[in-house]
């Protein structure tokens, strides 16, 4: 087999591994919990019959092993039991919502990698200089401003007194869409993502601009760059195509840490802008009890970490084809 | 995971300020500090000093409202105005900094006290109890620390105790890490071959020789862990989830303003860049610290 493909494989047994350990995880905490044990499933709203057949479902009267069993074929099948206040299935009311999150997260962190890394190279460029000085004294005060400041300060400018952009939610009332397609494309959707993207961009641009920043730097300290220049290479040329080049990968490597960061922004986020998404979901129902919906909303997002991290981690086996054949090293 | 290791990379005033990089020890390399560390941690102790004297420098009560007041703009009296229930902002936003001081550090240290054994037990013995030791930590370290601090307050509800065990939790692995890093890069050192040499105990060894020598990447981690501790207590009592109404803290006093925004921005803007002050000093301070005590660095 080749490399690659091998190492494929290997991270696709390990993702599997990580998601077992977090459904494990999120079995024992939620049996952890002060009470009945049957507080996790059932509510005392529900009718008999509903409350018979999640037991059943569950095997809430069995012991614990036979339950951990049912827990774990449940959550393969994608039964994570039924909301405590909308009475209808988790499943439904998350994938509902997991196209919000996903679009949200996937064009704010590209847009945010995208800018970081050429702003990064710009202040590395210009190095000494007073466009760097304000460049990291812009990027130090995004790194410490709380999303939801930076958010609430947006809906101020753009949404109360300018009046471009909506203040919440996906879509205009009454709007529905008939495929993702029809969404990407209509004007109204890009109005609403504007400002809970424009936040969590925000956000999330400083690690790569910075990283970016200072790798270029050391970068042009090494001789291929001095060879470079040399040889004669204007010096747009030299910076794109042998320093930004090799700058770049270890972005690729932050990219996880980014991920991260972005599903814990969307939480926030989602919240200022009532993005009907799963951090808002979460959110609502841990505040509201609702523990089935939080732990099926606990598990997808987990779902998306961890989805996400190993995409990452095939790009950045392309990229850098010694990841895959070199064996690995314990770090 | 490189985690940890590309953060430190991050930023770096190191080359700036080299007198000072160059002093042989570290205390004589903190002497030198550079310009942005100083002003890191100036913003730092005005921060402290203000959130321990709070009481005595503010006329009013943070929980008191003055219903002849409600939205006052700023004034002698106020000076950073009023909100809906006529609270003075400056006062609260005093004793929000409190709140927020208390968790960050308690967590802060929680998480220094287990992270601290562990990450030395993983560095200086190795092999098999370091994957015993770091794997599980790995995994928790996957997770984004706002989520983390949800899930543990979704099951055993909110409260101060909650989320000081709950962020101790999510530091620990870091702590243990940056340790573990340090440690390995100590032990090889010949200083601790000559103490084997004259037979020394292992603890000894640990305690005396590499511990002292390794200690320096875990304190900025510790200071740049404060700064985020306090952003992730403000998020959790922005999405109601920490601290709970009339109990002030900066979080939650941005979701109450928000309503008011449009005619009173001091009541969002005024804690907001008082959150805003709290990470930046905390951070400028860690990547300066770095500087000084990272052995490592060119």
């Amino acid at each position: 087999m080749p490399p690659r493909a091998v190492y494929f494989i290997r991270r696709l047994g390990q993702m599997i591994l990580v998601l077992w350990a977090i459904a494990t995880i999120l079995f024992l905490i939620f049996r952890l919990m002060p009470g009945n044990p049957l507080v996790a499933f059932i509510d005392p709203t529900f009718t008999a019959e509903q409350a018979e057949a999640i037991s059943r479902q569950f095997g809430l009267d069995q012991p614990l092993p036979v339950q951990y069993g049912l827990y774990l074929k449940n959550i393969v099948t994608g039964n994570f039991g039924t909301s405590f206040f909308q009475k209808e299935p988790v499943l439904g009311i998350l994938l509902e919502v997991f196209p919000n999150t996903i679009l949200l997260t996937g064009i704010s962190l590209t847009a945010a990698y995208v800018f970081g890394v050429i702003a990064g190279s710009v202040l590395a460029w210009r190095r000494g200089g007073k466009l760097e000085g304000a460049g990291i004294v812009f990027a130090l005060m995004t790194r410490s401003a709380p999303e939801f400041f930076v958010g609430m300060l947006a809906l101020a400018f753009f949404s109360f007194n300018l009046g471009w952009f909506p203040s919440s939610g996906v879509a205009s009332p009454g709007t529905i869409y008939d495929s993702v397609f029809q969404q990407l494309t209509s004007a109204d959707f890009w109005r609403h993502l504007a400002l809970p993207a424009l936040t969590l961009a925000i956000y999330l641009q400083g690690l790569p601009l910075l990283l970016m920043r200072s790798n270029m730097l050391e970068v042009l300290d090494e001789d291929f760059v001095t060879m470079a220049r040399m040889t004669g290479l204007p010096e747009w040329r030299v910076m794109l195509s042998h320093a930004a080049r090799n700058a770049l990968l270890p972005i690729v490597t932050a990219l996880t840490l980014g991920i991260g960061y972005a599903i814990g922004g969307n939480v926030i986020v989602e919240t200022v802008f009532s993005w009907p998404g799963l951090g808002r979901v979460l959110v609502r129902a841990v505040q509201s009890h609702d523990y089935p919906l939080a732990q099926g909303a606990f598990f997808l997002i987990a779902v998306v970490i961890v989805g996400l991290n190993f995409m990452a981690d095939i790009i950045y086996s392309v990229l850098d084809p010694r990841v895959s054949t070199a064996r690995q090293e314990v770090a | 995971m490189a985690t940890v290791s590309t953060m430190a990379r991050t930023i770096s005033f190191a080359g700036r300020y080299d007198q000072g990089a160059r002093s042989r020890t570290w205390w004589t390399r903190l002497a030198w500090i550079n310009p942005p560390t100083v002003a890191g941690l100036s913003i730092v102790l005005v921060i402290v000093a203000a959130a321990m004297v709070a009481p005595a420098i503010s006329r009013y009560d943070p929980t008191f409202g003055d219903f002849s007041q409600v939205l006052a703009p700023p004034s002698a009296d106020h000076f950073f105005g009023t909100d809906a229930f006529g609270r003075d902002v400056w006062t609260r936003v005093l004793s929000g900094y409190r709140v927020s001081m208390l968790v960050a550090v308690s967590s802060v240290f929680a998480a220094v006290a287990v992270g601290l054994p562990l990450g030395m037990l993983a560095g200086f013995v190795g092999g098999a109890t370091d994957n015993l030791i770091m794997r599980p930590l790995d995994l928790l370290m996957a997770f984004p620390p706002i989520l983390l601090a949800v899930l543990l307050i979704a099951v055993f509800g909110t409260g101060q105790v909650v989320i000081i065990l709950a962020l101790g939790l999510i530091y620990v692995p870091i702590m243990a890490r940056v340790l573990r890093g340090s440690v390995i890069a100590v032990r090889g050192e010949e200083f601790v071959q000559a103490a084997t040499a004259i037979g020394a105990t292992p603890i000894r060894i640990m305690a005396r020789h590499v511990l002292p020598n390794s200690l320096g990447p875990l304190i900025v981690q510790a200071s740049i862990c404060i700064g985020i501790a306090i952003l992730i207590e403000a998020s959790l009592s922005f999405i109601g989830l920490g601290t709970q109404p009339p109990d002030p803290s900066l979080g939650s006093m941005l979701s109450e303003g928000r309503d008011f925004m449009r005619d009173a921005p001091w009541v969002i803007v005024t804690p907001g860049l008082a959150i805003m002050a709290a990470v930046l000093g905390f951070n400028l301070l860690g990547d300066g610290l770095r500087d000084a005590l990272d052995h490592n660095r060119r």
